[in-house]
């Protein structure tokens, strides 16, 4: 643990170039919503970037459910933003694939990388998201999908606190069609640049 | 609710600020002598950290740590499979001082040796550690 805090510490003094300047390791926790192509079964292969996985001994069993084309799920995201821009993001997201009856539940993560700026309490972003998506195909009983996403995405954060923010974000790309996350977060840990030692 | 939640779970969790500071050696107050002085700032030692190559150090391990006129030497009381001993130079400590750190009033400095590798030194107050550096920067400059 040490030297990932030491490595940590390091990459914002080295990053760093004003004399008061501050770099953050902050956690998002929210929600996203995004119209999506989910697999309704064996026989449906429309999506982006698709990694079959044992579609081929599934059953389908729909009964006439007809979920919507979207997923909604609930993000976790521990992000380091450091003074110079550089913006860093590791996603976990737990939701539901199709929206309404017959959606299955899905797993899913990321990795971003962005720049950022700081505007006083409100700090704009621009990032490159990728990651996946894992949700058992709707109306199969064995049938699971993997779905590969790249996304390009766009939002703010508006610090209420010195710690505490709100975010929102738009993203569209490929897996994820087009969407949309909404987000609480706090700082964990801050860094300032502070001069000369005294 | 969750925005609350999450204010809790940080305030349980203990947000931390982190400041950053250069090394500028200042002058030891006349009269003092710099390997005393050393010595005496190695009673508020909390932890001193190197990694020679070995996997991350167990936290239970502790080391005791030295001052000689040449630099300061520490070795972990118990044998180690895969570490090796800190042996580190006033010159060393002087020229690869890379920041100073404060976090909830502890000190560390972060030196590089000559051969590049971290060393990690945290005191328990500040006079601590600028007396540490600037004394071995005179010892530095004077051996």
């Amino acid at each position: 643990m040490r030297p990932v805090v030491a490595s940590v510490v390091l990459l914002a003094a080295a990053w760093s170039s004003s004399a008061l300047a501050q770099s953050r390791v902050s956690i998002e926790v929210g929600g996203i919503v995004s119209a999506y192509d989910v697999n309704n079964g064996p026989a449906v292969t429309r999506g982006a970037v698709r990694v079959p996985d044992a579609l081929a001994g599934s059953t389908a069993t729909n009964g006439g459910s007809d979920p919507a084309q979207a997923i909604a799920a609930f993000e976790v995201r521990p992000t380091v933003t450091l003074d110079n821009g550089f913006l860093m993001g590791v996603g976990f997201r737990v939701g539901q694939a199709g929206l309404g009856d017959g959606g299955s539940s899905l797993v899913g993560g990321d990795l971003s990388l962005g720049y950022q700026h700081r505007f006083g309490q409100f700090m704009p972003f621009i990032k490159g998201m990728f990651g996946f998506n894992s949700y058992d195909a709707l109306g199969t009983s064995s049938g699971h999908v993997n779905d590969l996403r790249l996304d390009a995405v766009l939002g703010a954060r508006l610090y209420v606190s010195t710690r505490m923010f709100v975010a929102a974000a738009a993203f569209a790309g490929f897996g994820d069609r087009y969407g949309g996350t909404v987000s609480v977060g706090g700082d964990v840990v801050q860094f300032y640049r502070r001069g000369v030692m005294p | 609710m969750r925005a609350a939640a999450l204010a809790l779970l940080l305030a349980v969790g203990g947000c931390a600020t982190v400041d950053i500071y250069q090394y500028q050696p200042k002058p030891l107050p006349v009269g003092s002598q710099p390997l005393a002085v050393v010595a005496w700032t190695l009673q508020d030692l909390r932890n001193v950290s190197w990694s020679y190559g070995e996997p991350d150090p167990d936290p239970s391990r502790r080391a005791e740590l030295a001052a000689s006129p040449s630099g300061i030497s520490a070795g972990a009381r118990e044998a180690s499979v895969a570490g090796s001993p800190l042996d580190l130079s006033y010159a060393e400590i002087a020229e690869g001082v890379r920041m100073v750190t404060q976090m909830h009033g502890s000190w560390t400095i972060y030196i590089y040796d000559h051969q590049n590798r971290l060393v990690q030194i945290e005191f328990s107050s500040y006079a601590a550690a600028r007396l540490f550096l600037d004394a071995s920067y005179a010892l530095a400059r004077h051996g």
